[in-house]
């Protein structure tokens, strides 16, 4: 009895003083940066592409920051909770979190929330996966030109399934609709996955998708890729066109960042935005994320925070002259 | 067919018995206890799989999946609250047997039905799972619009008390389903401009609310003003022969529901285990048993439950979306494995996916060994005096619905819904059609308005597959059978 008694003793000081140790290092500043573990805020449902993604990049970026990594889901109105959760955290560096674009940009737009753009620190860009018109590879549509010579003669006709109203494959759709001049029915689904259902089972003509949700199944034949919105052509699928070289100058995808609470010291934020670098560029994290369909894009603070301007910019001014109905 | 015996093999390796065990055991605990799902088991174990091998790591969440879906039918049918959604229809038949003192003879029930249309579930997965899963897609908007009406039918099966005070409680769950984000037009509906409702009221936290903290409410309430009487307690696990030959026609039957309903990406195991108890309830020779403690309404649902674990599988290894939401989390996981869905799962990775399989099979019969032999210590559970037992489904309630989303937001809804329970099972009216009636109030309100947008409002697209001319029929079947039946049998008499 004695001996158990003395083994829960040491036990219970043993804890107590990783306690206090992990007080102390969140009372000191950058310079012993991180101290403990440091938690990743994912607005969106564990399993989820954003999740899928967030777990890829920090299982290799927690080895070289020396520290865990704990992703915390925190899913709920299209994102709007969680990212309201990582703009109030403390800017201590010890909650970071992934944004993705244009949504976090286009939800103060579309409602009240309780944060702005400007509540967030740009780390580094992770993922940007531009989006493709792609239809199914039995349809009597085999270029993007025929395509649109339909839809002129028979308005309203064709059939586009998106991700959801005012979500942005829907506003993709829609800009290219305008600017190639057609009338085209729009078809709302819950996310990306039943919008793809819905292309491949045949309910609706066509979609507008992102190339990591499209790409394996246009290799396997299974769809067709008409164009993309890139400035150029896509790696791995050459001979589709761009919209730009086709006269459309339309530029859209959606990307994924990693951001820490505004305010968050800038020694943190370099040390992170170094760490998050180093993770992105190592061979293991670009054969996973090869392995799991990830397009990377790199983009460094700056860029990023000009990328997010850029996209308000678009939403505000670009958006409001397109027939989204 | 080298990949189908490799995987054979590989998942009977130690390393992978080991883990299919201890997930079973892990995920009957996460499903028992009311508040942890077993979408969330899933998803708490993804990080853990991360380090594993590709075909450990997936036996470690089929393991975790299939377990939590059983063992939530434990708390069901011991203290009144499903442990899960998907035993939402368990609690129906359950707990009057418990309430009779058989709480042992319903537990072995539940694990039976549960390794039956687990197992079974793994032919067509096995064996048909490419062209099933392109006859998925064949399901359009306005297929899942007749499949909900089809769903709500069954709210007349599950009210047996009376009908009047079903219909309420169904058209309750309706209203309640229309909160948050209009599907079609992106406009928030009835959520007084909090964000915490946008995406409509969290399912699992008011299934919390609605069955276990009104279920605490009415425990306290019964324990102040009269005290508990305990029946006479009876702990026979095992199920007689004539027992079983008179559950296994339900258990077939209700195996078949669950796989379809499973492969439907969208509909998930809660909707298989309610038609798979009214279907039971339909054929069943002893309908007055139903209502007072059935082992068959008990079997009906939980072989249906179980059997969508195979079933919802089949289009997220083939298409890559989802069948439910625990599967949703799956794939997930799946992913991070690197194993992308589709053909190639079948030739190039063929190996990782057979040994899954196989995996898959060994999973479901720890669940029938692990089940039988706890279901003896499970039983216990009921003789747990209330005092032990409020506090304790008090506080796995509060850290569930919690837990869900980490979201305290969740927690409050859950509170709402217990007041709000506790005045609907004082009413009479059916917790069991309000969840039904919210599940499916979505998913026939998207299909409708989509299929109209789609046929440029034309209602002729309603009428126009053969699918959904299948469906119209066996909701009128539905409807009007317990009337015709009625009538039959008088005119035998």
């Amino acid at each position: 009895m004695k001996k158990v008694l003395s083994i829960l003793f040491i036990v219970a000081l043993a804890l107590s003083l990783t306690a206090s140790l992990a007080k102390a290092g969140g009372a000191d500043a950058a310079s012993d940066y991180p101290k403990r573990p440091v938690q990743v805020i994912v607005a969106y449902k564990a399993g989820g592409g954003t999740d899928v993604g967030a777990r890829i990049l920090c299982s290799v970026a927690e080895k070289i920051l020396g520290q865990p990594l704990v992703i915390v889901n925190k899913p709920g109105a299209d994102g709007e909770l969680g990212y309201t959760e990582l703009c109030m955290a403390d800017p201590d560096g010890y909650t970071i979190g992934f944004i993705n674009l244009p949504t976090f940009v286009s939800l103060p737009l579309q409602r009240n929330t309780r944060y702005k753009k400007e509540d967030v620190e740009p780390i580094l860009n992770h993922v940007y996966d531009p989006g493709v018109i792609v239809v199914r590879a039995d349809s009597q549509w085999n270029t993007i030109e025929e395509f649109i010579q339909y839809a002129k003669d028979h308005p309203g006709e064709i059939t586009i399934s998106n991700n959801g109203t005012g979500a942005s494959n829907h506003i993709g759709a829609a800009h290219f609709a305008t600017l190639a001049g057609i009338k085209v029915t729009h078809v709302p689904f819950g996310g990306s996955a039943d919008m793809l259902a819905a292309l491949r089972g045949g309910h609706v003509n066509a979609t507008v998708a992102k190339i990591s949700e499209v790409a394996s199944l246009a290799k396997s034949g299974e769809l067709r890729i008409l164009a993309s919105y890139t400035e150029e052509r896509l790696d791995g699928f050459e001979d589709v066109p761009t919209l730009k070289e086709k006269g459309y100058d339309v530029l859209f995808g959606s990307a994924r960042g990693l951001v820490a609470p505004k305010g968050t010291p800038k020694e943190i934020i370099a040390k992170l935005h170094d760490v998050f670098k180093k993770a992105i560029e190592s061979p293991e994290h670009m054969e996973k994320a090869k392995n799991a369909n990830l397009p990377i894009k790199y983009m460094g603070p700056e860029e990023l925070r000009e990328y997010m301007e850029k996209e308000e910019r678009y939403l505000k001014e670009v958006v409001p002259t397109l027939d989204l109905s | 067919m080298n990949d189908v015996v490799y995987g054979v093999i590989k998942a009977l390796s130690i390393t992978n018995l080991f883990a299919a065990f201890a997930s079973v055991a892990l995920g009957i605990i996460i499903g028992a206890l009311p508040g942890l799902t077993a979408a969330m088991g899933v998803a708490l174990l993804i990080p853990i799989t991360f380090g594993m091998s590709p075909s450990t790591g997936l036996i470690t969440l089929a393991g975790v999946y299939c377990g939590a879906i059983f063992g939530g039918s434990i708390s069901a049918i011991l203290i009144n609250t499903p442990g899960t959604p998907a035993a939402a229809a368990t609690v129906i038949e359950g707990y009057q047997l418990t309430l009779k003192g058989k709480a042992g003879k319903a537990l072995g029930t539940a694990v039976i039905a549960s390794f039956i249309g687990g197992i079974l579930s793994s032919i067509p997965l096995y064996l048909f799972s490419p062209p099933l899963a392109k006859l998925a897609l064949k399901f359009g908007p306005a297929e899942y619009f007749w499949l909900s009406i089809f769903g709500l039918t069954i709210i007349a099966g599950v009210s047996s008390k009376s009908i009047i005070k079903g219909l309420i409680s169904g058209a309750l769950g309706l209203m309640l389903s229309t909160i948050g984000m209009d599907p079609m037009l992106g406009v928030p509906r009835f959520t007084f401009g909090s964000p915490y409702l946008i995406s409509g009221l969290p399912i699992t936290a008011t299934l919390i609310g609605l069955f276990s903290m009104s279920q605490v409410l009415i425990l306290a309430e019964e324990k102040i003003v009269s005290g508990r009487k305990f029946v006479d307690f009876e702990d026979k696990v095992m199920l007689s022969k004539d027992e079983i030959k008179k559950i296994m026609p339900t258990c077939l039957r209700s195996t078949v529901i669950g796989s379809i309903i499973g492969i439907l990406p969208g509909a998930g195991a809660t909707i298989a285990s309610f038609i798979g108890y009214n279907e039971a309830k339909r054929f069943s020779k002893n309908k007055d048993e139903f209502g007072k403690g059935a082992i068959e309404g008990v079997a009906g649902a939980e072989a249906a439950n179980n059997a969508v674990t195979g079933g919802s599988l089949i289009p997220t290894l083939t298409l890559g979306i989802p069948g439910e939401s625990v599967t949703a989390v799956l794939l997930g996981g799946l992913i991070i494995q690197g194993l992308q869905p589709g053909p190639d799962l079948f030739t190039v990775h063929g190996k990782i996916t057979y040994t899954f399989f196989a995996g898959f099979i060994v999973v479901n019969i720890f669940m029938l060994i692990l089940g039988l032999f706890g279901s003896k210590i499970f039983a216990r559970i009921s003789l747990v005096p209330d005092n032990v037992l409020i506090p304790l489904i008090f506080s796995l309630c509060t850290v569930g619905s919690y837990a869900i989303n980490n979201q305290l937001a969740d927690v409050w809804i859950m509170f709402a819904f217990g007041i709000f329970g506790y005045f609907v099972r004082k009413l009479d009216l059916n917790p069991a059609a309000i969840i039904l009636a919210l599940i499916l109030g979505p998913i026939g309100e998207t299909g409708l308005r989509r299929a109209l947008i789609l046929s440029h409002g034309s209602i002729g697209i309603l009428f126009s597959s053969v699918i959904s001319k299948v469906l119209i029929l066996l909701s009128i079947f539905s409807l009007f059978s317990p009337f015709l039946m009625e009538r039959m049998q008088r005119s035998g008499d």
